[in-house]
């Protein structure tokens, strides 16, 4: 029996005109994406390796007499493109860029977007986002495609399953035969994903092809599992909107309300809820200073030691080891602390995105955004990460240049001592360098998880209410 | 007649609850959003005072100019900013000199703070005004008008109706401008309500060209709302059934507001492609490298002849001759980086205005282009800030960086500034865009809009003559 | 009755579809005041396409439709204040009430002066419950439905009258209360155009009958001639008959 209802709702469905509509844009906005994010990929990529170039002739310098390295000397540690940013976009425009980490010291500071360090002194001008750009909620990435626009289709797809039907007549025609109720939903829900699922994953398909062909994007093993993650989590998310139109349908009496039902509750999960926790940023706990406030503070803390230890630089002031001694001993305290104030900022703005997060974690259109997100290894989480290898890397610095100095402290920018760092030439070889390591699939989809659970959650509830509903519903 | 078919519409559309769930949406998201945007300003408006003040404090003298962080000039923020977050957090707002020593001619660093320190950029953009409009209201609009012939047919009505001895157009007319109103009323009426608010909060600003750019952004929002109104209207009158034409409308708003754009954007570029600011940085920097060479080469040549008193004549000579190589080579290395400039901004302002255009054929890119203008937080008002920011520049030039003076000895020189240190840092002072250029800038947006407009409902119009009622 | 003008006259009208299909063959028709003429077929055999080309919904291949003398496809507008419509399955706007509907149909119908007891008379007269005059329509049933119809018609007050299948899914006591109305109604002399495939009841109101086979008008019987013949037998046999080559 259901066999055959299937088939009939499958066959109705590709033969409306719905479908075809669907398909048809569906692939087209798919492709139209692919294009965009090709041409844009290309000047990241552009820009990395100029960035890249700039950090390697820095070393080089660096490699053949260490004292180049003064005071000003740094790198620019930025976050590689990845062609998974096509997949989840998220915050990764939107995040900070990098760390400008000044060598010798343990400075690491966070690389604003818009502002640039070229090591020379001078500004190099805002860059590709300048154009006219689309209010923000819009990225062109693949969950964007999937979060909005099939969510909305799938909502269509499913809103008359019942109220349609009803309407047509032929529900009561079906259940005069030895139909089981369950059975009509079930093959609804069935038919609407297949509905929606093959323009989807033709289209994926279509994009791989395409930035595969286009030779910029270096398509591993590893993007295609990625996309493979992807497909699954749409699914989830799609069956979330399958569901809430089935379940408009099974509480109102005609097409048209269960409709405006419909998307009502689309518009508020997907185009209103997300933006909620915005609205709570205003509150007091989440006020965080700005980026001046903290250099000052930052300022103010090395004046403070320069307080304290004063009178004992006095005392010292004609004994010159005596006194170098001091500042080697002082110095790295010192540029701990001062790191350790913008730590704690950046730490605490972490901490308040995640917080409000989880706030928004009611949306299933968010939930779906951070699953992809963590799942593709963009966004927060890949910035946070970012921010540990970039630590890590400053301490393994810092320690590699103390180890060829024969265990000397370099010292602090603010009393100049480059004589305790080597001047002899060393092996560019050996110089620590600075590759972004990319998240092992396991954590990302560790980090996946939850949200995924309460995605599934949705589904089992929706479910149960659907099949509820329906087991009572007046076929008249 | 027309009273009658109007009454009808307007009842319609009062009994089936339609106006009362977008006045309720109007009236809880415009001010809502215009609320936290305008919270959102003040606290940009605090950093920013904040910021200078820090700034003023630590920068009194020219010597903490040169020797300490050097000279900053920022931009406030934009006081409509609640109409139109727009650009706020890309653009440039603050400028600065480079820490530290720093060679003539100095060129100012521009950057955005706040997208450092804005939260917002997290939670997938603000719910200014523009959202508000190009999101759910021109959503709405679409879901109000996609079945509004369509809908009829279906319902069996449209043949009753066109039974009677009634003109087609009137019937079009009675739908167009009783549902615009359902739309229309209760979106100014938030809006009043939001303007209100801030004013009970004293957020706005008392000159009178602040209001002509909320009443012409409150205008440029209903033109938007009513192209989408009646692309619904068109469609609808294209199509048999109504849930095709609802589906159509909603790529097609996909495709004009976020899709297109892009495109605009990327097809612009290849037109007329501009090098990438690494690459030009790049360019800059080994202009600067072979500068530098040739003047090292010769200032050592001369540190050469240079005796070691520096009481002779001889070496005042010297120290002149110097002097005169060190000023030759800057007004190269100047003239090579301005011409570079110069170049750059030539093709970049070309590739911006042709993106402008591609991207004006949607309708809402008219939109958020001029909304964002007219808040003071678009193009219009970085170009101002640039201007400003060069203008600082070379106030800063003339008075303090090249008034560099240096010496060249066979090994090491000194470097020294003939500026009075203690005399006062020269100050910026930020002069926006008049309120006549913002104007002027919008207008072809703006008729372009009204253009959408009547091109639509002509094709309601003109389809709905010839429209099968059975 | 025949040296009047018809108000409803169709002249060789023809119509044939985009897709080849011919609804409408060579047709004509004139009915005159104080009549009622029933229009006999089996479905797809042209009636509704008969009407729709009276009220200028399509246009048609050749030929012409008059309403009182006026040509529909030349002046719509002027045609259309002498004819009333009922269709089959009378949907009005559900969230209005009877009279509401009632009395927005009768404004466009050019009746602007009309009062509440105007409505409720008429809506009396095609026997409306009381309690139903300010329902609702969208929980009308479909009997209730019909005879709101027909009070549209009515209170036009239009010289013609065109019913697609009017009682068709009718109760028999609901079907003779909408039959009675038209009786009345043709005592007044308006010209009633009505399509059915209820045999016995066009017989029973038809002053005339016709019978459409595949477009065409292929037999035409008065209500005289009728007492004789067995309109039963004749209209099953014309369907059995082998269909008409065009």
């Amino acid at each position: 029996m259901i066999k055959y209802m299937l088939k009939r709702q499958v066959v109705e469905d590709i033969l409306s005109l719905t479908f075809l509509i669907n398909f048809v844009l569906i692939l087209g906005v798919v492709l139209a994406f692919s294009l965009i994010f090709l041409s844009d990929y290309r000047g990241q990529l552009a820009d990395y390796a100029v960035k890249s170039a700039k950090n390697e002739r820095t070393l080089r310098h660096f490699s053949e007499d260490p004292r180049n390295a003064n005071a000003y000397a740094n790198m620019q540690l930025v976050m590689k493109p990845r062609a998974e940013r096509f997949i989840s976009l998220s915050y990764e425009d939107r995040s900070p860029q990098g760390f400008y980490f000044r060598m010798l010291s343990y400075e690491l500071r966070v690389l604003s977007r818009k502002e640039d360090v070229s090591g020379i002194g001078w500004y190099i001008p805002v860059t590709t986002r300048e154009f006219i750009s689309p209010p923000a909620f819009f990225s062109p990435d693949l969950t964007f495609i999937v979060q909005f626009l099939l969510s909305f289709l799938a909502v269509i797809l499913a809103f008359n399953a019942v109220t349609g039907e009803k309407e047509a007549g032929t529900l009561r025609l079906i259940y005069s035969n030895p139909a089981k109720r369950s059975h009509l939903v079930a093959m609804k829900y069935l038919s609407a994903m297949l509905t929606l699922g093959l323009p989807l994953l033709l289209s994926l398909i279509i994009a791989t092809v395409m930035l595969e062909v286009s030779s910029i994007v270096p398509l591993a093993s590893g993007f295609l599992y990625n996309l493979m993650m992807f497909a699954l989590l749409s699914f989830l998310y799609l069956s979330v909107f399958v569901l809430i139109g089935l379940f408009c349908s099974t509480v109102t009496r005609t097409s048209r309300h269960s409709l405006v039902l419909g998307l009502l509750f689309w518009l508020f999960l997907v185009v209103i809820l997300p933006k909620s926790p915005g609205l709570l940023l205003n509150l007091k706990r989440f006020d965080v200073p700005t980026g001046e406030r903290i250099e000052s503070l930052v300022e103010k803390t090395s004046q403070d030691f320069q307080e304290k230890y004063k009178k004992e630089a006095m005392a010292l002031r004609d004994n010159e080891e005596a006194f170098m001694r001091l500042v080697n001993r002082v110095g790295p305290e010192v540029d701990q602390a001062r790191q350790g104030v913008r730590d704690q900022y950046l730490t605490r703005k972490i901490a308040i995105v995640k917080t409000l997060r989880k706030i928004n974690m009611i949306s299933p259109a968010s939930l779906y955004e951070y699953a992809t997100s963590s799942v593709a290894g963009t966004g927060i989480f890949h910035f946070e990460n970012f921010w540990n290898q970039a630590r890590q890397f400053g301490n393994g610095f810092i320690s590699f240049v103390k180890q060829i100095s024969g265990d000397k402290e370099p010292s602090s920018p603010f009393q100049f001592d480059i004589r305790s760092i080597t001047n002899k030439p060393i092996d560019y070889n050996a110089i620590p360098k600075f590759e972004e390591k990319e998240i092992r699939p396991g954590e990302r989809i560790k980090e996946a998880l939850p949200y995924v659970a309460l995605l599934a959650l949705y589904n089992l509830f929706l479910f149960t209410f659907v099949f509820y509903k329906f087991g009572r519903y007046d076929v008249r | 007649m027309m009273r009658t078919l109007f009454i009808k519409e307007v009842r319609d559309a009062l009994s089936s609850r339609r106006f009362w769930v977008i006045l309720a949406l109007c009236l809880i998201l415009i001010p809502l959003g215009v609320e936290v945007s305008l919270k959102d300003y003040q606290t940009r408006l605090q950093n920013y005072r904040e910021a200078v003040r820090i700034y003023r404090e630590e920068t009194k003298q020219v010597q903490d100019v040169l020797y300490k962080e050097g000279a900053k000039a920022f931009a406030p923020p934009a006081q409509l900013s609640f109409l139109s977050l727009g650009l706020e957090l890309v653009l440039p707002n603050v400028a600065e000199t480079p820490a530290g020593r720093a060679d003539p001619p100095v060129v100012m660093r521009l950057g955005n703070n706040e997208s450092r320190d804005n939260l917002y950029e997290f939670f997938t953009g603000p719910l200014d005004l523009v959202f508000v409009v190009a999101v759910v209201m021109s959503l709405l609009a679409v879901i109000l008008t996609y079945g509004a012939i369509s809908g009829e047919k279906e319902l069996g009505t449209l043949g009753q109706v066109l039974s009677n001895s009634v003109p087609r157009a009137k019937i079009i007319l009675a739908k167009a401008t009783a549902n615009g109103l359902v739309l229309v009323i209760p979106f100014l009426l938030s809006l009043i309500l939001s303007l209100t608010l801030v004013e009970l909060q004293g957020g706005l600003p008392s000159a009178a060209g602040a209001w002509t750019s909320i009443g012409l952004g409150a205008l440029v929002s209903v033109l938007l709302v009513g192209v989408f109104f009646n692309l619904g209207l068109f469609v609808s009158s294209l199509t048999k059934q109504a849930v095709p034409a609802l589906v159509t409308l909603l790529l097609v708003w996909v495709f004009l507001y976020g899709v297109y754009p892009r495109l605009a954007a990327a097809a612009a570029q290849i037109l007329h492609p501009v090098k990438s600011d690494a690459l030009v940085a790049l360019e800059k920097s080994q202009i600067k490298h072979d500068i530098e060479k040739a003047r090292d080469a010769e200032l050592e040549t001369v540190a050469q002849t240079m005796p070691r008193d520096f009481k002779s004549e001889a070496f005042k000579a010297g120290q002149k001759k110097q002097q005169e190589i060190h000023d030759r080579y800057q007004a190269k290395l100047e003239a090579g980086w301005k011409a570079i400039d110069r170049d750059v901004e030539a093709r970049r302002s070309t590739r911006d205005a042709l993106t402008a255009d591609i991207a004006r054929l949607s309708p809402v890119s008219s939109f958020v282009r001029p909304m964002a203008e007219l808040a003071r937080s678009g193009w219009l008002e970085s170009g101002q800030f640039r201007r400003e920011v060069r203008q600082y520049e070379e106030v800063l030039n003339r008075e303090i960086f090249d008034k560099q003076r240096i010496i060249r000895m066979p090994r090491g020189g000194m470097i020294s500034n003939e500026a009075d240190p203690k005399a006062p840092a020269p100050v910026f002072a930020y002069v926006p865009t008049p309120e006549d250029d913002v104007v002027r800038d919008i207008l072809p947006d703006v008729a372009l809009l009204i253009l959408f407009n009547l091109v639509f409902f002509a094709g309601a119009f003109v389809t709905f003559l010839r429209y099968d009622p059975r | 009755m025949t040296n009047q003008q018809p108000i409803l006259k169709a002249d060789d009208l023809s119509k044939r579809y985009e897709d080849g299909v011919l609804a409408v063959d060579h047709l004509n028709l004139n009915i005159y005041p104080g009549e009622v003429y029933c229009l006999l077929g089996a479905n797809g055999a042209g009636k509704t396409t008969t009407i729709n080309l009276f009220l200028n919904f399509i246009p048609p291949t050749t030929g012409t439709c008059y309403v009182n003398g006026i040509d529909v496809t030349k002046d719509p507008l002027e045609a259309k204040k002498y004819v009333s419509f009922v269709s089959e399955n009378v949907m009005l706007y559900g969230n209005f009430t009877a009279r509401q509907n009632l009395d927005f149909f009768a404004k466009l119908g050019g009746k602007t002066n009309l009062a509440k007891s105007d409505y409720y008379q008429v809506m009396r007269r095609v026997s409306l419950q009381e309690k139903a005059f300010e329902q609702r329509v969208k929980n009308f049933s479909k009997g209730m439905r019909q005879k709101l119809g027909i009070s549209i018609a009515v209170i036009k007050d239009a010289p013609g009258i065109l019913l697609d299948e009017p009682t068709s899914g009718l109760d028999p006591k609901a079907a003779e209360e909408f039959l009675e109305i038209l009786e009345e109604l043709k005592k007044e002399g308006k010209a009633i155009l009505m399509s059915t495939h209820d045999i016995f009841r066009a017989k029973e109101i038809g002053d005339r009958v016709g019978i459409m086979k595949e477009g065409r008008l292929v037999m035409e019987r008065t209500r005289e001639e009728l007492q004789y013949e067995d309109l039963v037998k004749i209209y099953i046999d014309y369907m059995k008959s082998e269909p008409l080559k065009i």
